[in-house]
């Protein structure tokens, strides 16, 4: 197995981007931008090798398309 | 090849453990523009879903696509668009074309199965934390 860099984002997703659209490092070092919306994200961060990731809040089952 | 199950930051399980998920690093473009998400890889959607958002990103004109709903479990539908975009899934060689069905929603990107599970072989073994994704044998 490769090594993966996302097994385990905690390092760098903390509470505060709960629930929000987040552009990180392509060496997935730290979170580059942040914002509720994708849309606004892309306004603020559009780097091409950012890597995006919607950070879904903490206190709730997810079951897509819900 | 095999990959891990990525630590949903904070969010615990009913029994307390962590909650994992099945995410993967996907390259999406279509022409020159190219974008990269965590992506989850979702064997009960029917199509990729996406926000809205990346078809403007990629200039698709929503106007010159065509129209499908989106059913999901709250059982309401959610109007939306089709087009095709180009897919490369972190440590796999080859790119793929594959529909998308984009939503005006902040739904996560979702690698549903139209396109994706057809192409490759997928196997989901929670129980020690990794998914397979190979090519498909022809």
């Amino acid at each position: 197995m490769k090594d993966q860099l996302t097994a385990d984002l905690s390092g760098i997703l903390d509470s505060s981007y709960e629930n929000k659209w987040v552009a990180i490092a392509a060496d997935y070092s730290r979170v580059v931008a942040a914002a509720p919306t994708l849309s606004a994200l892309m306004h603020i961060a559009s780097d091409p090798d950012l890597i995006y990731h919607r950070v879904l809040p903490r206190d709730v089952s997810f079951a897509p398309l819900a | 090849m095999k990959y891990r199950y990525s630590v949903a930051s904070g969010q615990l399980n009913t029994d307390g453990t962590y909650t994992k998920r099945p995410i993967v690093e996907v390259e999406i473009s279509k022409g020159s523009q190219r974008r990269k998400f965590l992506s989850l890889i979702d064997s009960g959607a029917d199509q990729i879903i996406m926000p809205a958002a990346i078809a403007e990103v990629f200039g698709i004109d929503r106007n010159s696509c065509t129209r499908r709903s989106v059913m999901g479990v709250s059982m309401e539908s959610i109007a939306g668009f089709v087009a095709e975009l180009t897919f490369r899934i972190q440590h796999q060689p080859e790119a793929f074309a594959a529909p998308v069905v984009f939503l005006d929603t902040d739904v996560p990107v979702l690698m549903g199965r139209e396109g994706f599970f057809d192409r490759y072989r997928i196997k989901f073994e929670q129980d020690h934390d990794t998914f397979e994704i190979s090519r498909k044998l022809t």
